[in-house]
């Protein structure tokens, strides 16, 4: 597994690869925590399109950091390719929260695109 | 074809890995498809990090995965001889934890249920915890078609 956690503008990018288990969780999740003491940071992406396995942890590590910049307004993007990551997500209702994106563009377009709209 | 293996480990976090790794080496001869392999290196996974976190809570104790291989059909064991579950039912209901505080997302049991075909849970508080499951892989070789070459 290897991971990168870096802030653009209000974004918090979470990128991980290959296998995201229980053991990887708690490393990124402490990254991540700590990034995320910057209270400017609003939104949150979840890079996970190199990302080969992901299990119930993963659903996690995503619901914790949700859980975190929902006081914020934030909103929350998961790039993601793989099947079997897709299923879990599905199968987790984190569908019913948020959307799957197949590139960073897209996320971003998304995230950009309706905080402008909440400002207006 | 027919197989079986036995592999017994630490309950460490880090060995969450090399169960992963171990299984998907041992049923390559079945041919899985790639979201079967995707499919059993999960379930695995859950397995294996239940034993880890609720069966021994992060304390010292030995984790035994046994796989066999009979044809098309995959039956997993994973054991360990931790703190046992106290309500199965319970346990097995999506979305609860007994550890919300560890960030446990309490899909354990529902990704293994839909992910292999059958699930056994052997459990008594004190007295360890045993998991068998079953998978049917539809792309196995079958005994047949080697007698026919």
């Amino acid at each position: 597994m290897d991971y990168k956690i870096q802030s653009m503008e209000n974004i918090l990018l979470i990128s991980v690869k290959g296998e995201l288990d229980d053991h990887a969780a708690k490393a990124v999740r402490e990254k991540a925590d700590s990034a995320l003491c910057k209270k400017e940071l609003k939104h949150l992406i979840f890079d996970f399109s190199e990302l080969a396995l992901m299990d119930s942890a993963g659903i996690g590590l995503i619901m914790g950091r949700y859980r975190l910049i929902r006081p914020r307004q934030g909103k929350t993007a998961i790039i993601c390719k793989n099947d079997s990551v897709r299923k879990i997500l599905k199968m987790s209702g984190l569908f019913k929260l948020f959307k799957c994106y197949s590139d960073f563009q897209e996320a971003y377009d998304y995230l950009t695109k309706e905080s402008k709209e909440v400002t207006i | 074809m027919n197989n079986y293996m036995t592999i017994r480990f630490k309950s460490l976090p880090e060995n969450e890995t090399l169960a992963r790794s171990c299984i998907a080496s041992f049923i390559l001869p079945m041919n899985p498809t790639l979201s079967e392999l995707a499919d059993v290196k999960t379930s695995v996974s859950e397995a294996v990090t239940n034993c880890v976190i609720h069966g021994y809570e992060g304390k010292e104790g030995t984790i035994e995965l046994t796989a066999i291989i009979e044809d098309d059909m995959l039956t997993l064991k994973i054991s360990d001889e931790g703190k046992g579950i106290p309500d199965i039912e319970q346990a097995k209901e999506p979305l609860y934890t007994s550890k919300p505080e560890l960030e446990r997302s309490g899909m354990g049991f529902t990704i293994m249920e839909s992910f292999m075909d059958s699930i056994s849970i052997i459990s008594s508080p004190s007295c360890g915890t045993t998991i068998i499951m079953t998978k049917r892989m539809a792309a196995a070789p079958q005994v047949s078609q080697c007698a026919c070459q």
